[in-house]
């Protein structure tokens, strides 16, 4: 390392790293320290590949043990929404990499646009997923004490029960059906309170079992769509400072790490979707 | 900076590896482009009657575009041996997880002859 560097450091009051110094000095040289930043990034995305692959192998095997129920509780969530938030997430990830693009070409003012445009998109898929979470709320499909399943969504059900009963891993209806503890409504009555009759669900589900089944598949839509809506929110924070420290001039063609390594992060947000999004909006679909 | 382009110690051929590979836009545009009709190809399938294939036909396309946005907009494609070993090793521990905690559900009904 040259006396320059050392000085460089010195006159910058010990920062580790900013806009004037290329790399700290326990780096060779400045790819060295980026080629470590980006392995640093990856090894934190490995861990949430394995957080997310939790719940996905939670969602596997589930759907195995109850494919009817899971089938029914897929068709009860709205595609158009899952499919306009999977356009919006995917151009948000075309406006990011088109801003790390920017960062490192030296347009800073091109960077802040495309910067703020995926914050954008960002927040307009959160607008849509909390319709989709309103929607829920309303209907009552909430894992609870109080889930209950409303009457014309089973009546959609039919032609996928129907088609269900074919299935080789579980029978359907089930040949014994257990007493329901719970009397002929899905929650014990409360007073005040409406639920719907069983009677007027669909005639083969009508045993507890089912509505256990079908909270359980909701519980998992709530927890993965969650974790991954806290990560959009976490996203937005992160490009915020972005735009912050882009203000603040740190950025140039020499030096851009940050906004290569939240590109990372933006587009793992961006694949964990595009996943989410056919295993739980577009389960058998034909079948209806 | 200035202070930076001083280095003399350098050899020019680091200085060449200190730019970074910059992917053009160009390639950024047509990636998303294919990602779009990937994305309209698994919804027009998902309502197509292939019986269990409607989930494999889903887990493949939602797999290329995984792997195109890895490659292309995370630019591993472009990045060293190193770093595609920390990619794939993450992704192989995904799989170990699946594929042990679905040998013990899957064969749990089955039967000793």
């Amino acid at each position: 390392m040259s006396s320059h560097s050392l000085e460089a450091h010195g006159a910058h009051g010990g920062h580790a790293v900013d806009a004037h110094a290329t790399h700290a000095h326990q780096f060779d040289d400045a790819a060295q320290q980026k080629d470590a930043a980006t392995l640093g990034m990856w090894s934190f995305l490995a861990t949430e590949v394995l957080f997310f692959g939790a719940l996905f192998t939670c969602y596997v095997v589930f759907r195995f043990r109850y494919p009817v129920m899971w089938d029914a509780g897929s068709h009860m969530l709205d595609v158009k929404m899952g499919f306009i938030n999977t356009l919006i997430l995917l151009t948000s990830s075309l406006t990011m990499a088109l801003g790390v693009h920017s960062a490192q070409t030296g347009k800073n003012k091109l960077l802040t646009f495309f910067l703020v445009a995926t914050m954008l998109l960002a927040g307009g898929f959160l607008v849509v997923k909390t319709f989709e979470y309103h929607h829920k709320f309303v209907e009552g499909v909430i894992p609870g004490k109080y889930f209950q399943v409303p009457a014309e969504e089973w009546e959609n059900q039919k032609g996928t029960l129907k088609a269900m009963e074919q299935s080789p891993f579980e029978t359907y209806p089930p040949e014994e059906v257990t007493a329901d503890p719970m009397g002929p409504y899905g929650v014990e009555p409360q007073p005040g309170v409406e639920t719907t009759p069983r009677a007027a669900l669909h005639p083969t589900a009508q045993t507890t079992d089912d509505i256990r089944k079908l909270q359980l598949f909701f519980a998992l839509y709530f927890c993965m769509t969650g974790l991954h809506a806290i990560h959009v929110i976490v996203g937005i924070g992160l490009i915020g400072s972005l735009v912050f420290l882009n203000w603040k001039g740190w950025f140039s063609p020499d030096y851009n790490t940050p906004v290569e390594m939240i590109g990372l992060y933006w587009h793992f947000v961006d694949i964990v979707w595009v996943f989410l999004f056919p295993l739980l909006y577009l389960m058998d679909r034909s079948q209806k | 900076m200035s202070e930076h382009q001083v280095h003399h110690d350098v050899p020019e051929s680091e200085k060449e590896h200190q730019h970074q590979h910059i992917v053009p836009v160009s390639t950024y545009l047509i990636v998303f482009a294919i990602l779009m009709v990937l994305l309209f190809v698994t919804v027009w399938v998902a309502y197509q009657p292939l019986g269990s294939f409607n989930l494999m036909v889903a887990l493949t396309i939602a797999v290329v575009k995984g792997i195109l946005i890895v490659m292309y907009f995370m630019e591993v494609k472009y990045g060293s041996k190193l770093l595609w070993a920390f990619v794939g090793s993450s992704f192989i521990f995904l799989m170990f997880f699946f594929i042990l905690t679905m040998n013990d559900y899957v064969s749990r009904g089955w039967h000793p002859r």
